[in-house]
């Protein structure tokens, strides 16, 4: 049998119960808007990156968007398990369920220690009444059309910045890259197509390209940019000492085979590092191995290579298989030499491609160094407006100054990464220990383009007293000569027992107040403040 | 539990059988009848403003036909003394020629009491009647009379007249738990009255209720709880009726002297729980307070010189009250 003590328990559990749940619901709710909140804030956070630049920085990017994710579950968590009781959900439930503030009474009863059998009743009708509701109808759960908007938006600024990065850069590439710098970019690239002909296997030319592509799309930074640019160029330096070793070769070939009669005007083309010219001249050379005499020009041909030194791998390589192919000769297997002088034709061809293919990016060399000195000049005047934006007034142009002097002192320890300004002379052209323009001979000197004026400007100081004192002085002279209680409490007496009368009918009382407002506004004018 | 439901059920049946009978008397009105009854069951009285003839005094009088309680009318006058309103001693003599003082009771000894036109009195008589409204005895000399309960006054003031009147002072006001307005009655309850009142047979109401079933009734009304939650929320009501308050509300800040008084929010509470179980509830609502904010509070909200010289009205203060503050402060 259900005792009354069970009975008050199980009216407290239905309410209680119900309400439980319609909190769990509306917690949710509330998440699914702070959700929607916090998408606009990354959405908006996503613009900032992106027009700030740090989108292009991964790690920056990583970093931003880490911290602000964390912070923003942290705050949806928070607002769904803090402790906020039921009362909020007995109100809502009550509104929602047009209940006349019953659930919102019952709970406050529950809560109570003593309970009068009023309340009980009560709590039991609310119990019976909570029975029948449904958390789910009256607090559905609603995806807030927020939350939608703000997740499309997101996905698409994503999308847009992943998806086509340029986008957005095609836009700033205008005022990034100027008309020169479009230019030389412009040169460059057609140089690296024209050597990429003749060399398609040289890697660094593949590296150079992408590093141009990079610096059109402004993917990375501009010093990045520069740096890669810096390292493309030694690339293109480094290959440009191999290529000198093998003219080098060529020539000293040339000048031993000059002493061998029949010989000379290969040694003529080869000391012209006419290769084109040589493997014709080693073609004929192979197709004549059979008569006495060619024989005795290929003997003299390899007692010239034994002696020689060659420095170039590849031609070294070239002229033992030569000597290989000559050890033959006294086997009488001419069809082998033979063959052995067309593989250095062919490969003397191929050496063809390769030294105009150097020509074209010794050229490209020299157009990097002068792109990288004038992005340099163009990532100067970038810092130096930052910082005048961040710094105020003299500090800010201070330290573009030194700025600036750092930039100098770069220059003239000839480093080639640093910026150089192009109207300053080519690189090393000071004092300092010189760099890979140290040889060249100096340039003009520079000049400021606005040559200051010192200006004096004068005035005349009177001993005439500042405004302040004059106002003080006269503050401290002239004293109030009413008070200000004096001047308003018999106005403010008379309105008052005046209108406090009640003999004054009603249809009068307006114009008795217009009266004293009138008055109170002449006796304003009239009357000195103190 | 059962015994409640059953007291509730039969306050309903006394009830519903009250306003049937009042309704073949008084035409309209329901509203204030239903307010008179409030008054009447949680103990306070009523001042009721309206122009003359419009059934002020025969609303008490069919009341008091219809709870069978006594009944007596008062027309308050400047003349009027204290004495004539509570009572005063009589020499007498008895048989044997010894001489003693008699208290003759006056007419406030009674269950309904209508002071008609109590702005007419001077300050003098209305005083004795509201001490005797607040303490529910007479004091004659050294003795107190106890007033017989229910004790209910119902005060009638005409608001258009007011020359040769006696405002009643705020602080008397204030014991009034209602200040109800009666208002003209429309085309189909003026036919109903004209019906009614130029025949030969005139409608009589018959007694209903006796004295102690109106008690009972009285403790039922009273004995309905109200939450925490709703109580605050009828504070915070008296509460924005204070100007330069920081509850205050910005239309009293502009145009009040002074808010309502404790007084007010008990009559909140009381008329709420009169409204609570008409509904048929067990415990009050924000919605049952509402109900009574005008009649419980229009009367002790003090208008300053603007107020006063812009002729502005209590009631609608209190609207603006009622529009702005939150039922809960979740």
């Amino acid at each position: 049998m259900q005792t009354e003590h069970d009975h008050d328990s199980s009216n407290s559990d239905q309410i209680v119960g119900f309400l439980g749940r319609l909190d769990r619901r509306l917690r949710r709710n509330e998440s699914l808007h702070s959700v929607s909140r916090c998408l606009w804030g990354l959405v908006g956070l996503l613009v900032v990156l992106k027009l700030s630049g740090w989108w292009d920085s991964p790690a920056t990017r990583g970093i931003l968007l880490g911290a602000y994710g964390a912070i923003a579950a942290g705050v949806i968590a928070w607002q769904y398990t803090r402790e906020r009781g039921l009362q909020r959900s007995a109100v809502v439930a009550d509104s929602r369920a047009d209940l006349k503030d019953a659930l919102k009474s019952a709970l406050s009863f529950l809560g109570l220690d003593q309970r009068t059998n009023w309340m009980e009743v009560h709590i039991g009708r609310s119990a019976e009444t909570a029975s029948t509701l449904s958390a789910a109808e009256l607090a559905p759960t609603v995806v807030p059309k927020p939350l939608y908007y703000a997740t499309g938006a997101g996905v698409a600024l994503v999308s847009l910045f992943s998806w086509n990065p340029g986008w957005l850069q095609q836009l700033e590439e205008a005022d990034f890259l100027t008309a020169a710098q479009q230019e030389q970019v412009e040169h460059i690239e057609e140089l690296l197509d024209q050597a990429a002909a003749l060399a398609p296997e040289e890697e660094k030319l593949e590296e150079l390209s992408e590093a141009l592509e990079r610096l059109r799309r402004r993917d990375i930074e501009l010093t990045e940019s520069l740096q890669e640019l810096s390292e493309a160029q030694q690339a293109l330096a480094a290959s440009q000492a191999e290529m000198d070793r093998l003219e080098m070769d060529l020539e000293e070939l040339g000048e031993k085979l000059d002493a061998v009669p029949g010989l000379s005007e290969l040694a003529e083309a080869l000391k012209s590092q006419n290769t084109k010219e040589a493997a014709e001249l080693l073609r004929e050379l192979a197709e004549r191995i059979a008569d006495a005499q060619s024989s005795e020009e290929l003997q003299a041909l390899l007692e010239s290579l034994q002696n020689s030194n060659l420095q170039n791998q590849e031609l070294a390589e070239m002229m033992e298989n030569l000597e290989q192919a000559a050890g033959d000769m006294t086997a009488q297997d001419m069809a082998k030499i033979a063959q052995a002088l067309e593989s250095i034709a062919q490969q003397m061809e191929n050496m063809g491609d390769q030294m105009a293919a150097q020509q074209d990016m010794e050229q490209m060399s020299q157009e990097l160094q002068e792109l990288q000195a004038s992005l340099g000049q163009q990532q100067t005047g970038e810092q130096q407006q930052m910082a005048q934006q961040q710094q105020p007034g003299g500090e800010a142009q201070s330290q573009a100054g030194m700025m600036s002097d750092q930039m100098q002192m770069a220059q003239m320890q000839g480093d080639p990464s640093s910026a150089v300004p192009v109207d300053a002379g080519p690189a090393g052209d000071t004092t300092g220990p010189g760099g890979p323009g140290g040889d060249e001979v100096l340039g003009e000197a520079t000049t400021l383009d606005v040559q200051l004026d010192m200006e004096i400007l004068t005035a005349e100081e009177k001993d005439e007293p500042i405004p302040e004192e004059i106002f003080e002085r006269l503050s401290r002279e002239e004293k109030s000569t009413l008070n200000y209680e004096d001047v308003r409490q018999p106005g403010s007496y008379a309105e008052e027992s005046a209108m406090q009368r009640d003999s004054v009918p009603w249809q009068y009382r307006s114009l008795v107040k217009r009266y004293f407002l009138s008055i109170r506004n002449n006796s304003s004018e009239s009357t000195p403040e103190p | 539990m059962i015994a409640i439901e059953k007291e509730i059920s039969q306050f309903h049946k006394q009830y519903a059988a009250v306003q049937q009978e009042m309704g073949r008397v008084i035409v309209g009105n329901v509203d204030v009848i239903s307010s008179i009854m409030s008054c009447l069951l949680t103990r306070g009285h009523v001042l009721l403003e309206g122009i003359p003839g419009l059934g002020k005094t025969k609303i008490v009088q069919t009341l008091s036909d219809v709870l069978n309680l006594k009944f007596n009318r008062i027309q308050f006058t400047p003349d009027l003394m204290p004495g004539d309103l509570i009572g005063t001693n009589v020499v007498r003599e008895t048989e044997d020629g010894n001489k003693y003082l008699d208290f003759q009771q006056g007419p406030i000894f009674c269950n309904l009491m209508l002071a008609d036109e109590v702005n007419r009195a001077t300050p003098k008589s209305q005083s004795a009647l509201l001490e005797a409204m607040q303490e529910k005895s007479v004091s004659v000399g050294n003795i107190t009379h106890k007033l017989e309960e229910p004790f209910f006054v119902m005060a009638t003031q005409n608001p258009i007249e007011l020359e040769g009147t006696y405002p009643l002072p705020e602080a008397q006001m204030d014991r009034f738990l209602f200040k109800l307005k009666i208002e003209y009655p429309n085309i189909d309850e003026m036919h109903a009255i004209m019906d009614r009142t130029t025949q030969v047979e005139e409608a009589e109401a018959k007694a209903v209720l006796e004295q102690g079933e109106v008690l009972q009734m009285r403790e039922t009304v009273l004995s309905v709880p109200i939450a925490k939650p709703v109580q605050d929320y009828a504070i915070r009501l008296t509460l924005a009726t204070h100007p330069n308050s920081p509850h205050s509300h910005a239309l009293t800040n502009k145009y009040a002297r002074f808010g309502a008084s404790p007084r007010g929010t008990q009559a909140m509470v009381l008329g709420g729980k009169m409204q609570a179980l008409l509904n048929d509830r067990v415990h009050v609502a924000c919605e049952d307070i509402r109900n009574v904010v005008m009649p419980a509070l229009r009367h002790r909200i003090l208008l300053n010189f603007e107020g006063e010289a812009e002729h502005v009205d209590t009631d609608d203060i209190l609207r603006e009250i009622i529009k702005d503050v939150p039922e809960s402060t979740e």
